[in-house]
């Protein structure tokens, strides 16, 4: 390569010219009259809007060639602005050829050129595509609309447990205030029962959050251990039984004879999420059953793949909340915080475990007769 | 709240019988700079922003006022009384025609005329009826402003304002276009193209006249007769301008209109 002369930097570049520059640019050219019709063009803009150079030119104005929201777009912001300041960069519109291909993305700047009376000549605008740039905005925008959710959902998960906390520790202080003036073993029996009651609330909404912000950090880990299914359901069972009983409620364990009785896997996590299921029964259900069934869907050498089933008899849940149950802190409907308590966590680090443990998580339900959620995994054979 | 301060209202100009110009959706009171000077030896000139555009309050706005032309409507009622305003020729552009019309049944002895310029009264087609959109190019306006929003809050304002040698163009931009929120832009313009007060216009006694440019994708010629027909005492003129703003495009032409009308 030779080093560039004066002479060549005035212009005279074997190979290149101005008009060819022009032309062939990696960008569009035009030139249009203040109503838009376009007088001037390069190849590079004809060629996007797959139309003859001869039907674009005195025929056609620039905002004829965009797709609707962008004319819209044009006449509300682009023109006005373009007549007050006499400039305009970096609008994205679509272009939309005529040939039938989609869309193409654009990103436009226009100066306008003015006689010495201030009155607009021409307006000089500059097109660059932005096909990759807008679907990589796109992906931005959609990011920060689910940033700025998640945001809006954590704070409510904050007023939550704020709520969810003062129950219990009112409770305790309450208690603890009683405790200490009664002389009677009958009422000091009473109060430790409600102390003990709240603060095992209070220890499973702290153990609920730690477990959210471990799964949420990537920090859970899985055991791979021998251990008993058919047990693990029967050890659920017993967790829930009190909280059933009080209720008046019917619970069945109903575990098929074919479930092998060692398989390896975590035992405490597949447990976690039995009790969630479990314990959200119960609560949703003020008559009828519980019935915590598990059965085999597939069967190998190597492995089996479950399913873990939780069915009530409770208030269901509508068709159009099912899908949101498992999301972040969502509860069916707002007032089922008010009615029933709970931070809406549960079924959120539920699914969270179950996709960790490589298992799916699903819910029937039908409103006022009842939920069945259902629990899938594949173990292997211990 | 004093109405005066919320809509940033300037009120100019030595005669007696007051114009009110007010804007449509993506401008602000500047979309007037070429036809409002033409009335300040012969009526009291009042320029206002809505709320959330150029240079009003927009700590004022509240999502729930203004999610239907309403909100607007009462702006302009609270700022005529405020300002002792009665017999108001009002000129209102794009959507503010049909705020125009909304306020003028609502307290019709307080407007002597309205000048409708480019106005819907529904921008949806309908059955029989031509509107010029499909609900499908109003969602994609709404993406189109997210994308142009974003340029113009976070590089477009900075650079503009950080050109020391070109501040007469910065200036323009910074005080108009980039004071409104983007989420407030979004809502307004929801409220604009998906309103519909074609029940309302036989309800207007006040005589209007309806100027209409030609080929105007905003405001088709059908809609401009659709008015004419449905408001009593009302005049249509389609003026020689093309595009939706021939107050800026056209406004010499514009000046003319009004003053043969009022």
């Amino acid at each position: 390569m030779t080093a560039a002369t004066p002479s060549d930097l005035d212009g005279a570049v074997p190979g290149e010219s101005a008009e060819e520059l022009y032309e062939n640019a990696p960008c569009g050219y035009l030139s249009t009259l203040p109503d838009g019709t376009i007088v001037r063009l390069n190849g590079t803009f004809a060629g996007w809007t797959g139309m003859a150079r001869q039907d674009l030119l005195d025929r056609c104005r620039f905002q004829d060639l965009l797709t609707m929201p962008g004319r819209i777009y044009y006449e509300t912001h682009w023109d006005p602005l373009l007549r007050m300041q006499g400039y305009i960069s970096e609008i994205a519109f679509e272009l939309s050829p005529r040939n039938g291909a989609s869309p193409v993305p654009i990103l436009v700047s226009a100066m306008q050129k003015r006689d010495e009376k201030g009155v607009p000549l021409l307006n000089r605008i500059t097109v660059f595509n932005a096909t990759d740039r807008r679907g990589y905005e796109r992906e931005l925008l959609l990011e920060r609309r689910r940033a700025e959710r998640a945001d809006r959902a954590k704070a409510e998960l904050l007023a939550m447990i704020g709520h969810d906390m003062r129950s219990p520790l009112s409770a305790i202080a309450t208690a603890v205030d009683l405790l200490d003036r009664t002389p009677s073993p009958e009422q000091q029996a009473r109060y430790l029962r409600a102390l003990r009651s709240s603060s095992m609330t209070l220890l499973g909404l702290a153990n609920q959050i730690l477990e959210y912000s471990r799964l949420e950090a990537g920090q859970a880990s899985v055991e791979d251990a021998p251990f008993d299914a058919g047990a693990v359901v029967a050890d659920t069972a017993d967790a829930i039984s009190g909280q059933a009983e009080k209720k008046g409620l019917v619970l069945r364990v109903d575990v098929a004879p074919d479930v092998p009785r060692i398989l390896l896997g975590d035992a405490r996590k597949i447990q976690q999420v039995l009790t969630n299921l479990g314990g959200n029964a119960v609560k949703f259900t003020s008559h009828g059953s519980v019935t915590l069934a598990l059965r085999v869907m597939e069967s190998d050498a190597e492995s089996v793949r479950l399913e873990f089933s939780v069915v009530d008899t409770g208030i269901g849940i509508a068709g159009d909340r099912l899908d949101a149950v498992f999301d972040e802190f969502t509860q069916a409907d707002d007032h089922i915080g008010k009615t029933y308590g709970g931070t809406g966590l549960g079924l959120t680090i539920s699914r969270r475990v179950a996709d960790l443990l490589g298992g799916t998580l699903s819910v029937e339900s039908e409103l006022g007769k009842g939920s069945t959620f259902r629990f899938q995994l594949r173990l292997r054979r211990g | 709240m004093n109405a005066l301060a919320r809509n940033n209202v300037h009120i100019t100009g030595r005669g007696t019988q007051p114009i009110m110009f007010s804007h449509g959706f993506g401008c602000d009171q500047n979309m007037w700079r070429l036809v409002a000077p033409a009335f300040e030896s012969t009526h009291r000139v009042v320029l206002f922003d809505h709320v959330g555009a150029g240079g009003s309050d927009a700590s004022q706005y509240s999502k729930a006022k203004y999610s239907t032309l309403q909100g607007y409507v009462d702006d302009v009622l609270e700022i005529c009384r405020e300002a002792e305003l009665s017999d108001v020729i009002f000129v209102g552009h794009s959507v503010s025609a049909m705020i125009g019309v909304l306020a003028a049944i609502q307290e019709p002895a307080r407007f002597a005329k309205l000048v409708l310029v480019g106005p819907s009264p529904r921008y949806l087609d309908d059955e029989g009826y031509l509107g010029g959109f499909k609900r499908g190019d109003i969602e994609g306006l709404l993406d189109s402003l997210d994308a142009n929003y974003l340029g113009w809050s976070t590089t477009m304002a900075p650079v503009i304002m950080g050109n020391p040698e070109r501040p007469e163009l910065g200036k323009e931009l910074a005080n108009s276009f980039c004071r409104t929120d983007p989420e407030i832009a979004r809502n307004f313009a929801r409220v604009t193209f998906l309103s519909d007060n074609r029940k309302d216009l036989p309800r207007l006694r006040t005589p209007s006249l309806i100027l209409q440019c030609s080929s105007d994708v905003i405001a088709p010629l059908a809609v401009g007769d659709y008015l004419q027909r449905n408001l009593a005492n009302s005049k249509l003129v389609v003026m020689k301008a093309t595009g939706h703003c021939p107050n800026l495009s056209a406004p010499e032409e514009t000046v003319a209109a009004v003053k043969a009308f009022v």
